[in-house]
């Protein structure tokens, strides 16, 4: 699946920004006809019948829930005018030329797009990394002509003085980030995203909700993928084309704020000053931002509208939901840092000579290749060399050794550790399905030492332990890791294009004990702690809330050398998520374990694995740091 | 038009044994392979198409802007020669000896020649009229029998439980769900055709009644009827053809169901001959409460339980007045709720339409060549809507409209209607431009043969819709069709909707979808089917019906089971085991085998 770039910052006609923004703007015609019938949100059928059933009858009650109707309109609605997107993109264009080298595209993607959102309403699905992200694919969307999209955003930008009438100008429109049951807050939302969908053409919002702190993919939130779907079950559209899309940035603009956010430091309060603040020290170079833009997912194609059945199904929309989130992870590229990053986060020691690094990133490129998945570059000398610079400030190169740089004084001393980690994060949906099927096999051939080889299945059959093993780790890491194969035969063994183990006489299998097995059990075996850890905390019921859990399994986390990896709180909410979604535990009033059984069974399962993992390793759990290097000795 | 069918070489001999001469005539007035009079037409002559004939109000007629619509909206190429027609390949009649002595012992009169045997083996259908000129036919009805009376069908019923043989009951032969095609089934297989039994039996002035056999068309009906000062006012499209048998075995609808109401609502009372028996009420009251209304039963069964073969009619007096009218609107959204308003407010004229911007053109288009001073007229005429009314001439549309009855109620309604109008922005347009569009209604059948000469596959289908979906539903089946073409590389395509009736609680949609298949394909009715499914498929995401009034038939039963639970599916199934337990009436139409 190799996919060809552009890079719009040089390949555009117009040489200068100003005569870029002053172009003329004409998106392709729309073949599609719709009859919005609801461009008077609050006279609309639903918000009606909620205010309604709200006020029970009551006039008095009515004309208030009418008045507040109004209100949560006006917070709520874009007004996009074209000149703002115009001006806008002026000085969108000057910052992105001083702080990016390029901006590459897929063209085909963009062709693609281009084809939909003239014959199908448009929703796009981008990645959320960073404040950015939205901005960016507005400018895309203004420089191919395609048609500029209504986003949904979060509340946060709406506080900040001047900067949120300015999104709103461009087509932004503001969603409360709670708003607990409120009725006919949701209704008001959903009907005005409706409207949108049909009369904008196209809608944009993020699948993953908010911006993703550590790197990794956050389970998808459905709430606003299930209007979609709810108006195409309610045959209010045709169909509706989810397109996924993937920003991927070399180095993100709040990498030192989300690990300060990590390492505990709270979130700062958006604020136009500290916006101007932050504008004025972006002085480094921050790499190319790709963008990536996948094929569209159709409403029509994976919800059944079948007439009897209930509109709106909150199940299809779920499974949407991750349909598009799987869709995101494959669409993502690996950027090169991420793998030089994973050399220093599953290791404590904090250099390492730059041709042992060049050599561990290939391996690890090969396996990320191996998968039909890309690298932003391909690694080379001169490709990391560049992309070391872009990181200067983490990484420092000196006399052919790479080491991590010291944080400033008076941050928290594992602040660097934690901005690699977060780039680390973003390699570990590509080295997942290796990592998970290394320990599969491992599992599985400790078992067959038990065993006296007699009438042996082997291994790698279809129903062999690895294949077990593998299913029961793909269920515990799912939410963590999505788009991990369904099965390690057709969905792993094949992609491998190097041997990670070797099939032995009588179908029996071993790992091979190399720098990349090493590093990918290193890899998996932070995530794994910390669920088990988790486990026992729940087990040991001594936690009320959510909260509560989170915070103490962060502190158990304190003795370990990874344990930058249990200040990333995503990773923690990701399973608690889980196990409430399996109906094991429920918070409600504190903290219940709904299922112990299952909870014992899961923490021997990762008990086990840590032991097998620790067998193989022996310095995982000390920490030594020698291991990778020898390694390479012999090889 | 040459004919298609080879002759029979008994012909002679045929002929003298039928005593069926008058019902050949009637059957050679009309075409074999096509909608419509054998004399009336398109034809494309000396660069322009014309339509000729004296039947119709359009008359005999050449059509430039026409000519240039074609080529225009669906990229006709009128310098390629007609798609070639061939002779159909027909199997001989597979039918016992000792029934045909029977029949002719009892002087029941039937014909077992080709050309016969295939006019009654199709509908109106675009998969039926492309196979009658382009392809093959596949199965053919065996025996064609016309009796004269409800003995002879008696007769001709249990000559068929005896014998083992399959009967499809057959009246104008209109259908275009393929109704009256031959199922797969081994037996020989009969076409029932009720022609000969077209009299008028009685009628009643008291208590405003007309006793009628069902074998009699629309246009005889209405003409005998209004020797009296009488109508029915039944008026589907296809009323010169289709027959009263016909509209109660589909739950037909008519134009001037506002006044008249549907075939339900006219019917009081009838006579349906089925392999059980005789079904037929004792008594003929207005309105009755005697358990569930067999009329409600056993109307719409498709030929399924038995053959209608007399039925007792309300009847009026012919109004004294009708006037159409017509209303131009800026856009389909603004005459829809027009539309809307005036079905809520209950002042519904005999028939209100609404046509989309695509029919509104189309029907501009088959207007005679203008003279200067005409030229003139029109074009200040848009000059007057595009300037002074602000109309987009891409997004007009038109609403056409027939009042009728009493004068003074006639006229108020038409006030009342034209004030209403005026609140959507509608623009009154006058009565001939309502009365075009009425005549096109007719005429239109006679197009869609044409095209296909022209490589052009078109079809009408319709539903029925609550208000609240209607616009939607009309967006979502142009949206996807529209995105279905143009992924499959076709070019010139056509759809267009139009409102043809209004309910209190809904309104009915009319689609037209035409696509040119040059180059495309070599199977087009094959992807018109396809298209069509998805069509249908959107309209029941949508919230329509399987069908306002074509009806189920073969081409849409596959449908059936998404149109209502189980149990209510069975009871068809149990209703036709209890009529017709040997499958006599084997058409196949409708859910009435628990295995589809």
């Amino acid at each position: 699946m190799e996919t060809s770039y552009e890079n719009i910052l040089c390949t555009r006609l117009e040489k200068s920004d100003f005569a870029w923004v002053t172009k003329e703007y004409k998106p392709p015609r729309r073949q599609f006809i719709n009859f919005n019938e609801s461009e008077d949100i609050l006279n609309s059928a639903p918000v009606t019948a909620v205010i309604e059933q709200l006020s029970g009858g009551d006039v008095e009650r009515m004309r208030k829930l009418k008045k507040n109707g109004e209100e949560i309109l006006k917070e709520l609605c874009h007004t996009k005018q074209l000149h703002w997107v115009r001006w806008t993109g002026l000085v969108l264009s000057k910052l992105l030329r001083r702080l990016y080298n390029a901006v590459y595209v897929n063209p085909e993607g963009i062709e693609n797009l281009r084809n939909i959102s003239g014959s199908t309403p448009v929703v796009l699905l981008p990645t959320h990394r960073s404040y950015a992200d939205f901005l960016v694919i507005s400018y895309i969307m203004f420089h191919y002509n395609l048609p500029l999209p209504a986003i949904a955003a979060g509340m946060d930008f709406k506080g900040m003085a001047g900067v949120g009438e300015l999104l709103r100008n461009c087509g932004a429109f503001f969603i409360r980030r709670s708003f607990g049951t409120d009725k006919l807050y949701w209704t008001i939302v959903s009907e005005y995203m409706k409207s949108q969908l049909i009369e904008n053409g196209t809608l944009e919002f993020f699948i993953e909700g908010t911006r993703s702190r550590s790197g990794t993919f956050l389970s998808p939130k459905f709430g606003l993928v299930s209007v979609i779907t709810e108006a195409f079950s309610a045959g209010r559209v045709f169909d509706a084309a989810f397109v996924p899309v993937s920003v991927s940035y070399d180095r993100v603009l709040e990498e030192t704020l989300f690990a300060r956010e990590t390492e505990g430091t709270m979130k700062p309060q958006e604020s136009t000053s500290g916006l101007l603040k932050a504008l004025s020290t972006l002085k480094e170079n921050y790499g190319n931002i790709f963008i990536t833009i996948g094929n569209p997912i159709y409403s029509s194609q994976h919800i059944p509208r079948l007439p009897g059945n209930p509109a709106g199904n909150r199940e299809t929309a779920e499974r949407l939901a991750e349909t598009c989130i799987n869709a995101l992870v494959d669409l993502t590229p690996v950027p090169l840092f991420s793998l030089v990053s994973v050399q220093f986060t599953t290791s404590m020691v904090s250099q390492a000579s730059y041709i042992q690094l060049l050599h561990t990133v290939n391996e690890l490129s090969d396996l990320v290749v191996g998968q039909h998945s890309r690298i932003t570059q391909k690694p080379s000398l001169s490709t990391l060399k560049d992309c070391l610079t872009v990181h200067k400030n983490l990484v420092r190169v000196c006399n052919g050794t790479v080491s991590i740089k010291e944080p400033d004084q008076g941050e928290s001393t594992t602040l660097n550790l934690q901005m690699l980690q977060i780039y680390t994060n973003q390699a570990l949906h590509r080295l997942a399905a290796p990592a998970t099927a290394v320990l599969s096999v491992l599992l599985a051939s400790a078992d067959e030492d038990d065993i006296i080889e007699e009438d042996m299945n082997p291994v790698l059959d279809q129903s062999s332990l690895v294949e077990q093993y593998y299913s029961a780790l793909r269920l515990v890491l799912t939410p963590e890791m999505p788009a991990l194969p369904v099965n390690f035969r057709d969905g792993i063994q094949q992609y491998q294009t190097k041997p990670l183990w070797t099939e032995q006489q009588r179908g029996t299998c071993s790992v091979n004990r190399s720098t990349v097995t090493i590093l990918l059990i290193r890899l998996l075996y932070p995530v794994l702690k910390v669920y088990s850890c988790i486990v026992h905390v729940l087990l040991s019921q001594k936690c009320n809330t959510e909260c509560d859990v989170i915070q103490t399994v962060r502190n158990l986390g304190d003795k370990y050398w990874y344990r930058h990896y249990f200040r990333n709180l995503s990773s923690q909410s990701n399973f608690l998520k889980k196990l409430k979604k399996d109906n094991v535990i429920v918070f409600d009033k504190g903290c219940r374990v709904k299922n112990g059984a299952v909870l014992e069974e899961t923490l021997n399962f990762l008990n086990k694995c840590l032991a097998t993992m620790k067998n193989f390793d022996c310095d995982i759990q000390s920490g030594c740091l020698q291991q990778t290097v020898l390694c390479h000795s012999k090889l | 038009m040459t004919s298609v069918f080879k002759e029979n070489p008994d012909e002679s001999n045929s002929r003298k044994r039928n005593p069926l001469e008058e019902v050949r005539q009637g059957r050679e007035l009309v075409k074999l392979d096509g909608w419509g009079y054998a004399d009336s037409g398109f034809v494309f002559e000396e660069n322009i198409v014309s339509f000729v004939g004296e039947r119709y109000k359009i008359g005999k007629l050449e059509l430039p802007y026409f000519t240039a619509w074609c080529t225009d909206v669906l990229g006709v190429d009128f310098s390629q020669p007609p798609v070639q027609r061939r002779p159909l390949d027909i199997p001989p009649p597979k039918v016992e000896k000792r029934c045909l002595e029977i029949l002719e012992k009892n002087g029941v009169g039937f014909c077992t020649e080709d050309r016969y045997r295939v006019f009654h083996a199709h509908g109106h259908g675009l998969g039926d009229i492309y196979a009658v000129r382009y392809g093959s036919i596949g199965r053919v009805p065996d025996l064609v029998v016309y009796p004269a009376n409800q003995a002879e069908v008696e007769l001709v019923i249990s000559l068929a439980m005896e014998h083992n043989l399959a009967i499809i009951p057959f009246g104008g032969g209109t259908t275009v769900t393929g109704a009256v095609n031959c199922p797969d089934d081994p037996r020989s297989i009969i076409s029932l055709d009720m022609s000969r039994m077209c009299k008028v039996v009685e009628i009643d002035d008291r208590n405003c009644t007309a006793t009628v056999e069902t074998g009699i068309t629309g246009k005889h009906l209405e003409e005998e009827l209004s020797k009296s000062g009488y109508t029915v006012g039944h008026e589907p499209d296809s009323y010169e053809f289709s027959t009263l048998g016909g509209w109660l075995s589909t739950r037909a609808s008519g134009m001037k169901k506002n006044v008249y109401g549907n075939i339900e609502d006219i019917v009081i009372s009838f006579t349906l001959v089925t392999p059980r028996g005789v079904v037929k009420k004792h008594f003929q009251a207005p309105r009755v409460s005697i358990g569930p209304d067999i009329n409600n039963y056993v109307l719409g069964s498709e030929g399924s339980f038995g053959v209608f073969t007399q039925a007792t009619l309300k009847i009026c007096k012919l109004p004294d007045v009708k006037k159409h009218g017509s209303v131009l609107f800026p856009d389909f959204q603004s005459g829809f709720y027009f539309m809307e308003q005036v079905s809520k407010e209950g002042c519904k004229p005999a028939s209100i339409r609404l046509i989309d911007n695509e029919q509104f053109l189309f029907g501009q288009s088959l207007k005679a060549k203008e003279t200067f001073r005409d030229r003139l007229i029109s074009t200040a005429k848009k000059f007057y809507l595009a300037r002074y009314c602000k109309f987009d001439l891409k997004k007009i549309c038109l609403v056409t409209m027939l009042f009728q009855g009493e004068k003074e109620e006639t006229e108020r309604q038409e006030k009342r209607v034209l004030s209403i109008a005026a609140d959507h922005g509608g623009l009154d347009t006058g009565g001939e431009n309502g009365e075009r569009g009425y005549t096109l209604t007719f005429i239109i059948a006679y197009i869609r043969d044409f095209g296909l000469d022209y490589r052009i596959v078109a079809e009408s289908f319709e539903t029925s819709v609550p208000w609240d979906k209607t616009l939607s539903l009309c967006a979502n089946v142009k949206n996807r069709l529209g995105r279905e073409c143009r992924t499959r590389g076709i070019r010139h395509f056509l759809i267009s909707s139009r409102i043809t009736q209004t309910y209190h609680s809904g309104a009915v949609v009319y689609f037209y979808f035409a696509f040119n298949h040059t180059g495309i394909t070599e199977d087009p009715v094959g992807l018109y089917t396809e298209l069509e499914h998805i069509a249908r498929q959107e309209i029941l995401g949508s919230g329509g019906s399987l069908s306002h009034h074509h009806g189920v038939g073969k081409v849409r039963k596959m449908f059936m089971p998404q149109t209502m639970t189980q149990p209510a599916l069975d009871s068809f199934v149990a209703l036709k085991n209890h009529f017709d337990p040997k499958n006599i009436f084997a058409a196949g139409n409708l859910y009435t085998q628990s295995k589809l």
